[in-house]
């Protein structure tokens, strides 16, 4: 398979994910939502230099992964992508602020660095719980219940039409690569001199083809948002979940369990 | 049904597509249109969804005329299939596109279910729902492509060259379905033999005019109007001689 078919099947393959059947696919979509939100508050509002409070929180992608049967590996795949971002933000707290906290095996431990690991925590946690609500609620859903929920309608469209467009890119572009090479035996891909009307002839058909798909969502009825059926209401496992989850994100938050642990053995 | 008197379009960089044609199509008439490839077909069909640029001449879709305020009013009574399903089919599952359309007419989730149930079950569809149109073949495409249409239930039939990318065995079954429809229908084709199977009435098109306009069973045989054209004798009739017809 080339790297661009293999591009074409990570775009999708969080859809397919999406389609699943576990428990946790079945709950609501807003129940997942809410308690996302929750999940993110909690995470962020820990102290800078927080780092073994945070260790709590590695149990909710750690129980939910398994539970939703999603694969652990594309997950993973699409959090590092972001590390390195939020490495560069962490960076800066390693340069400024150097007060050393402890020494560890004779290394001077410092709050920058406190402050640098937290912050990757943090991400990659808030990372794992947005991709795995994403892995275990179809788009259409999440954009039915977040406009449910009052969230901005352009905004949401926005997200559900860049990702339509970015699949409807991927596959005009697969068509044209797959052409290229078929007239180019021994390339393994596109020479740098045609690398720019390849870019040029995307961007051209892609715009044509979205024009085409535009013009079947309006021949359906589409006048500038997406309408969606009315939801259906939360079952009282839904309930339980939104009540029961937030609280255990509330217990983490406020009682230091790691350091309550080691407190016991040590 | 389809009143058009004097109708041009016109692309939005000024070209003229359809030029001053006028017809109209009434309840149960199932027409053809047909022509060269440039002839005006697709453009045609795209104009009476009023999804160009807005008309010369005046046009009405079941006594409506076509202006800007009733395009969502007339677009319930027509359901326009495109010549590529890619086109039409573009959720991420086939429910989602199904659902689509009667969600942005505010049809309650109850009904559209039923909908869509009774349109899976009438076109044999009933396993599809849960797939990704990726995962279609080109016959399950085209029979999604209609069914995300015939969900709106609407009373006018629109068909850009509905043959097109079907093998023969879906293509037959195709027009079985098509002629099962209850639904006025007007179909864009190349495919002639299509057109003599279901389509009393063929409408000819070159250069965004109307050439002929009559019963398919003579109009398709008048191999001197068809070759004027740039096409030929349906299959079917190939080899048989035909009367010269002119309007």
């Amino acid at each position: 398979m080339s790297s661009i078919q293999k591009v074409g099947r990570e775009i999708y393959l969080m859809e397919r994910l999406a389609q699943g059947t576990s428990a946790l696919h079945c709950l609501h979509p807003r129940a997942k939502i809410v308690v996302t939100f929750c999940y993110l508050v909690a995470v962020v509002s820990f102290p800078r230099t927080e780092v073994l409070g945070l260790v709590s929180f590695f149990l909710y992608p750690a129980i939910l992964i398994p539970v939703s049967e999603t694969p652990w590996k594309p997950l993973f795949r699409r959090l590092l992508p972001a590390l390195p971002f939020v490495a560069l933000g962490g960076i800066s707290n390693l340069l400024f602020d150097r007060t050393t906290l402890f020494f560890l095996w004779g290394v001077p431990v410092t709050s920058g660095m406190q402050a640098c690991l937290s912050i990757i925590e943090k991400a990659g946690l808030s990372v794992m719980a947005v991709l795995l609500l994403a892995a275990t609620t179809p788009l259409g859903e999440l954009s039915r219940e977040a406009k449910g929920m009052k969230f901005p309608g352009v905004l949401v469209d926005l997200v559900v039409l860049t990702c339509r467009y970015l699949g409807l890119l991927w596959e005009e572009g697969v068509t044209m690569y797959t052409a290229y090479l078929l007239r180019a035996p021994g390339e393994k891909g596109i020479r740098m001199r045609d690398a720019g009307p390849f870019l040029g002839n995307l961007l051209l058909r892609s715009i044509s083809r979205a024009e085409r798909v535009y013009r079947a969502m309006v021949c359906r009825g589409f006048a500038g948002e997406f309408g969606y059926c009315n939801s259906t209401p939360l079952k009282p496992g839904d309930l339980l979940f939104i009540s029961a989850v937030p609280g255990v994100f509330t217990f983490f938050r406020l009682v230091n369990f790691p350091l309550l642990l080691g407190g016991i053995f040590v | 049904m389809i009143q058009a008197q004097n109708l041009t379009l016109t692309y939005p960089d000024g070209t003229v597509s359809i030029n001053d044609i006028t017809f109209s199509l009434e309840e149960g008439e199932d027409t053809a249109l047909i022509g060269a490839n440039g002839a005006g077909k697709s453009t045609l069909l795209l104009g009476l969804a009023g999804v160009l640029t807005a008309p010369e001449g005046a046009l009405f879709i079941r006594g409506i005329s076509c202006v800007k305020k009733n395009l969502s009013l007339i677009r319930r009574e027509l359901g326009l299939v495109f010549q590529n399903p890619d086109d039409q089919l573009f959720m991420a599952t086939i429910r989602e596109d199904l659902e689509f359309g009667p969600a942005n007419y505010g049809i309650q989730k109850e009904e559209t279910q039923k909908r869509i149930e009774e349109v899976l079950s009438r076109l044999g569809m009933e396993g599809l729902q849960e797939k990704t149109a990726q995962k279609l073949s080109g016959g399950e495409k085209r029979l999604a492509a209609i069914a995300t249409v015939l969900v709106m239930e609407p009373s006018i039939m629109l068909l850009d060259e509905p043959s097109s990318f079907l093998d023969p065995a879906n293509r037959r079954n195709l027009i079985r379905l098509l002629s099962g429809l209850p639904q006025t229908k007007l179909i864009a084709t190349h495919d002639l033999d299509l057109a003599l199977e279901l389509c009393p009435r063929v409408i000819l098109l070159k250069a965004g005019r109307i050439l002929a306009d009559g019963k398919g069973e003579e109009l398709l045989r008048d191999e001197n109007l068809l070759q004027s054209c740039g096409l030929e004798l349906p299959l079917s009739l190939a080899g048989t001689k035909g009367k010269c017809i002119k309007k």
